[in-house]
């Protein structure tokens, strides 16, 4: 565990506050069990705190290395995935998906009526690798409201908690007999988008998407617990999963099952299925903040990771203009989608502080990280208790984060430019 | 660590990456004969690969110095030329081209671009300089469909490789009796804007073309295998040219022994005639990416540059809303154009990896170059192969080539 200090210029000020501020607002409030947050400034760990219990129950504390449910922060690991196979020249962003699943060739959009019946109509155009990649396919989540959102659902298209026996190979097939929400690009959809790209990258390596991160990203970046399930001989390091009872009080939850992440899953998400800590998941920020490389080992281009973090939203619009459903939210104001990660565009519109080009994501657990390329900083926290949305994290974090980033950074700016030379 | 090639910053499996990509999915195959790449970035040569053959018939292996056909890939040099004489005051380019070719002084327009060639009316605004510089004259190509399109041919204004015993003011004079296809500023069109651009460089000079382009780039630059012909001498470095037959193989288009460049022209073609090599046409990238100056020898100053690649259309638009027919030699989604080049103008539009900023454009026989200032690198691709649209070289080079450069 790295202290503050050498060549960082956070005040530790701030960074006190910030775990006053948790532990008074969430943990002795009781809202959340426990929390591991960890802040990196130039590359260096300069804030890792656990705080609380990894296990109300059992009167367990939290711990640094703690293991995380870290849902759909898998995404950004999944879409870096598969940019390492774009690098290769293996598909073009353009391509039509189909070319890889044939049976999606002739995939229809959703004119009107209910499951089973519905009115179809063709889509203006294909849907493209890209827009899986940035949630731009018409594809869509089963928990959602509406009537395709109800398909999914009875369809099985996928459910979390009840995915046991099943592949990915199911759930492309069941998607193949359902339409989509809207013509591929037409709108931003939250939905099963990622774990698609999970499964193209099954079919465009020839490996499992397991054996493939294992190999590609954990592997060579140090991940030692990230993964689709925790190892037994780790069980213990498994944070529990919260909620709220009707009482507002805390409670552990298995809505997915109590034996989700302990038992090695046969449906594997990349939109997700993931565990980790905060130690790996820093260091795969790290490696996207660097440019693509980490500690000599190199996952993507330079250029490769500068194409993920822009905005692919038509004409640089926001979220709020071109998402439908509940993403169509004041948060989302100033935010645009780049290829796996969302990216700040206006900061008079998100009302937050930061800075234009972080790229951030977060998961179901109420975890959340972001990357600030500007600043050369990197944000994690992480806890478990759903939903998500029950409290402002990332705004709070960043207030009190940023009021911490005290110095200016003309001077290192200069440096790199020689460097450069 | 990553190893990278000297001080290029770029990775050599990235590079041993793309020859691998060529030859397994192109040369391999057989889609095309040959090719050679030639990468450079901070000056230094980072890439130089030959792969296949220059001649299958004769059984010719691809050299570094194989003479091409560059075709449209003249039209950066004879925009540069254009503007060496801007800096010397003697045009402006908001000025009527009718100043220089008084005979165009009441062209007329098509009353609708796919309408009738006799149904004309008059321009709303006369074409001037930047227009033909910038593909917004309102000109077109004989060969693209449309009536005027017939028309063009019908009129034998110019086609690639029959203009024997012609010369440029020939094509002036029949453009003169044509109208054109949009008003100029309205829209942007592929055509023969830079042939046009050649005779200018003739009327304000005062040179023939080829002689000018002779003293005042090539002998500068030392590209001594550029030119509108190929020397005898040199036939036997001058590549074949290729199609794809009905049975989807190579078919050979131009055999060297017998091509028209082996002969001295006549048409001095600034919108598709040199023939060059790739340490040729490297340098005049190189002297583009230096600001006008290579090894001393100053042909262009920085800010004619910074001008000349610049998004000309209005109101910052991309091709996607601005061109009109569908041929040219880009992707038009993101992209603007300059004088003389694309340019990219929105990563995301693309939908590839690249700089803001990059300049580029290409040839009808699939020959591809850019520069990307940012990066301080230079891409040039050859082979001989029509037509152009028929492969993505652009885009696979791009995608293999970026992810290498790792400082």
């Amino acid at each position: 565990m790295s202290l503050p200090g050498r060549g960082t210029e956070m005040d530790r000020a701030a960074l006190a506050r910030l775990d006053r501020h948790l532990l008074s607002q969430y943990l002795d409030a009781g809202k959340i069990s426990g929390c591991v947050s960890l802040v990196a400034q130039r590359g260096e760990v300069v804030h890792l705190s656990a705080l609380g219990m990894i296990d109300r129950e059992a009167g367990r504390p939290m711990g640094v290395d703690s293991i995380f449910r870290i849902y759909s922060m898998s995404k950004p690991i999944t879409s870096v995935a598969m940019m390492q196979l774009y690098e290769r020249g293996l598909f073009q962003l353009s391509d039509p998906v189909s070319r890889f699943i044939p049976q999606w060739r002739d995939l229809q959009v959703l004119a009107g009526g209910e499951y089973p019946e519905y009115e179809t109509r063709p889509t203006e155009r294909p849907m493209s690798m890209r827009d899986l990649l940035s949630h731009q396919s018409g594809l869509t989540y089963g928990f959602e409201g509406g009537p395709l959102e109800d398909g999914y659902f009875k369809h099985e298209v996928y459910r979390a908690g009840t995915m046991r026996g099943r592949d990915l190979q199911s759930m492309i097939d069941r998607m193949a007999e359902l339409p989509l929400k809207f013509s591929p690009g037409d709108h931003w959809n939250y939905g099963l988008s990622t774990d698609v790209c999970g499964y193209l990258v099954e079919v465009i390596s020839g490996q499992g998407i397991d054996e493939y991160l294992r190999e590609h990203v954990f592997d060579p970046l140090g991940m030692v617990d990230s993964g689709f399930h925790v190892p037994a001989d780790k069980h213990q390091r498994l944070a529990s999963n919260y909620e709220l009872d009707s009482d507002s009080r805390l409670q552990a939850t298995d809505m997915f099952g109590a034996d989700e992440f302990l038992e090695p899953p046969t449906f594997l998400s990349g939109g997700g299925g993931m565990v980790s800590t905060a130690q790996d998941y820093w260091r795969f920020c790290q490696m996207m903040l660097n440019g693509g490389e980490l500690d000599g080992v190199r996952i993507l281009g330079r250029k490769t990771v500068e194409l993920m973090t822009m905005n692919h939203l038509p004409n640089n619009s926001e979220l709020t203009s071109h998402a439908v459903g509940r993403w169509v939210d004041p948060a989302n104001d100033g935010i645009g989608f780049g290829l796996g990660f969302a990216v700040v565009l206006d900061q008079t519109r998100t009302q937050r502080p930061g800075s234009v080009g972080e790229y951030y994501w977060e998961g179901s657990a109420s975890t959340i990280f972001w990357i600030d390329p500007v600043e050369d900083l990197i944000v994690i926290f992480l806890t478990q208790f759903m939903p998500s949305d029950a409290y402002p994290f990332r705004d709070e974090i960043a207030q009190i984060v940023y009021s911490g980033v005290v110095d200016q950074t003309s001077e290192s700016d200069s440096d790199d430019d020689n460097d450069r030379r | 660590m990553t190893t990278t090639v000297g001080n290029t910053g770029i990775s050599i499996d990235s590079l041993a990456r793309l020859d691998r990509h060529l030859l397994a999915r192109y040369i391999e195959p057989e889609k095309i004969a040959g090719c050679l790449t030639l990468i450079s970035r901070r000056g230094e040569i980072a890439h130089l690969s030959a792969m296949g053959q220059m001649d299958r018939e004769r059984g010719k292996p691809m050299a570094t110095d194989t003479i091409f056909r560059f075709y449209s890939m003249t039209k950066p040099i004879t925009s540069v030329a254009l503007m060496q004489l801007h800096e010397r005051g003697m045009f402006q380019l908001t000025d009527p081209v009718s100043r220089f070719i008084p005979q165009w002084r009441d062209l007329q327009v098509m009353s609708h671009p796919d309408g009738p060639v006799t149904e004309t009316c008059v321009p709303g605004r006369p074409m001037s300089v930047r227009d033909v510089l910038s593909h917004q004259s309102g000109l077109t190509y004989g060969f693209m469909e449309g009536s005027l399109e017939q028309a063009y041919n019908q009129a034998d204004v110019y086609s690639a490789g029959t203009m024997r015993g012609r010369n440029l003011q020939s094509m002036i004079d029949r453009l003169a009796e044509l109208p054109l296809k949009f008003s100029p500023g309205e829209q942007w069109n592929y055509g023969v804007s830079t042939d046009v651009c050649g005779y200018l460089v003739e009327v304000i000079s005062g040179q023939r073309f080829d002689e000018y382009l002779e003293e005042h780039i090539f002998e500068p630059l030392g590209m001594v295998d550029t030119g509108f012909d190929v020397p005898a001498e040199k036939i036997s470095r001058f590549a074949a040219n290729y199609e794809r037959g009905a049975d989807r193989r190579l078919r050979l288009m131009d055999d060297p022994a017998t091509s028209h460049y082996g002969e001295p022209q006549t048409f001095f073609s600034g919108g598709g005639g040199l023939v060059s090599t790739a340490h040729d046409y490297h340098r005049f990238c190189q002297m583009l990416l230096n600001g006008g100056e290579l090894d001393g020898a100053r042909l262009l100053g920085p800010k004619t540059i910074e001008l000349m690649t610049m998004n000309h259309l209005p109101d910052g638009q991309d091709l996607s809303e601005r061109a009109l027919g569908s041929f040219s030699e880009t992707a038009n989604d993101g992209v603007g154009f300059g004088l003389g080049f694309a340019m990219i103008v929105d990563i995301p539009r693309t939908q590839n990896v690249g700089s803001i900023g990059e300049y580029y454009w290409g040839g009808a026989a699939s020959t591809i170059f850019w520069i990307d200032p940012a990066e301080e690198m230079i891409v040039i691709f050859l082979t001989q192969f029509m037509p152009s649209g028929t492969f993505n070289f652009r885009g696979q080079i791009k995608q293999i080539l970026y992810p290498g450069l790792v400082d």
